[in-house]
């Protein structure tokens, strides 16, 4: 295994020169050292394993910007990993390209169909290869829907996986954070450094699911300041406290000292009047989806929103958590 | 865990073999000027050939019956 350390923090956003990563899996060393040497050549970063079984670990660990798995693994197969990969919340959206010496076409549909991003056979002609993975890198941000500033799953994505629960009868929970006073801090600092309240959420958010990691995990980024995380109900008040405790140690160090030590930002209204706003907060709301008690994602989502003002009205950081019964199928 | 039909790992992996020679021929092509870069990827498409040949004893011979 062939182990290219990423230098710096593992966070893309705070990497001053970002290179884009690329997790190779192929269980021949030599084709490795080729696929390797022609990456490296153009610009990437490479992490190689030859054995498929510790793919989605790497992917895990590494969160490159694609992945390149061979067919056929011994042990295991491209199919198989990619179909882990889809599965884990933390994968799922990385694009993933098959390098393979099979060339039927059959073959190629059929791994088309089943959610590769694209299919490169061997021996490839090195500026294809490079050509091929830029433009799948560059489409799967827009074609899946994800958020240009988190990198998260966006609307249609959530959507798509809370119908999917639903569908499929499973009892799950939905937080919806959203962040307090988040207007007046970017208008006062400026929608740039706005970015860097929500990206802080965002990293907070992932930190916390992984650290407390479930399959049923789920995490997207509606837009503005909205998240909606899905997970089991057992684990729905740890993720919840944890996330705002992380973000109320973050969030001083987001203000200028000025306003930090005060506590609050001044502005001022049309009518003259000094508005202070407290620093910003999160407040999350969680509902519990019972199997049968929602008839759409629209409806769930609407719940959460509505828990979520409920705890907006309460200052500071928190979570409310649903306690009504479940509605009647709406 | 796959079940993996053995005469279609051979091939498998006889194509990757010539998949890097191939590959490396092209990459010396291109760098003419560079006499380190040459002789390392001389040295892999001479362990590809190598490794193909030793392939070759895992394959069925003239008249006999596939395993």
């Amino acid at each position: 295994m062939t182990v290219v350390r990423r230098p710096g923090t593992d966070h893309p956003h705070s990497a001053l020169v970002h290179r884009d990563i690329a997790l190779i899996v192929d269980d021949d060393e030599q084709v490795l050292r080729l696929v390797k040497r022609v990456l490296e050549r153009a610009g990437f970063e490479c992490v190689a394993i030859s054995d498929g079984r510790l793919a989605h670990n790497a992917a895990v660990e590494w969160r490159p910007d694609i992945i390149l798995l061979d067919l056929m693994l011994g042990e295991t197969t491209g199919d198989e990993i990619m179909a882990r990969l889809r599965e884990d919340f933390r994968t799922r959206l990385i694009p993933v390209v098959f390098l393979t010496v099979r060339d039927s076409l059959k073959d190629k549909v059929e791994h088309l169909m089943s959610g590769a991003d694209d299919y490169v056979t061997k021996p490839f002609i090195p500026e294809e290869l490079v050509a091929r993975l830029r433009a799948v890198m560059s489409r799967s941000t827009t074609a899946r829907g994800l958020s240009p500033l988190t990198g998260m799953s966006g609307n249609a994505d959530i959507l798509r996986e809370i119908s999917r629960r639903l569908a499929q009868n499973e009892r799950f929970a939905v937080l919806y954070p959203d962040i307090d006073s988040f207007k007046s801090y970017n208008d006062h600092y400026g929608f740039l450094r706005g970015d860097d309240v929500i990206k802080t959420l965002a990293t907070i958010v992932l930190e916390v699911l992984e650290e407390n990691h479930s399959s049923y995990h789920f995490a997207g980024h509606v837009g503005g300041d909205d998240f909606v995380i899905l997970t089991e109900p057992s684990l729905a008040e740890t993720v919840a406290t944890e996330i705002t405790k992380r973000f109320d140690e973050a969030i001083p160090a987001l203000y200028d000292p000025i306003d930090r030590d005060r506590g609050w930002i001044e502005s001022e209204e049309r009518n003259g009047n000094i508005l202070r706003t407290p620093l910003v907060s999160v407040s999350i709301g969680i509902v519990i989806a019972e199997p049968g008690s929602y008839g759409s994602a629209a409806a769930v989502a609407a719940r959460a929103s509505e828990v979520k003002g409920v705890a907006k009205r309460m200052p500071g950081s928190k979570w409310v958590l649903d306690r009504r019964r479940a509605p009647e199928r709406f | 865990m796959s079940t993996e039909d053995p005469g279609r790992a051979l091939i498998h992996e006889f194509r990757n073999l010539l998949a890097v020679i191939v590959n490396y021929s092209e990459l010396i092509a291109e760098e003419a000027n560079d006499p380190e870069a040459i002789k390392a990827d001389i040295q892999e498409v001479r362990t590809a050939a190598e490794r193909a040949i030793a392939l070759t004893d895992k394959l069925p011979r003239p008249g006999q019956k596939p395993a």
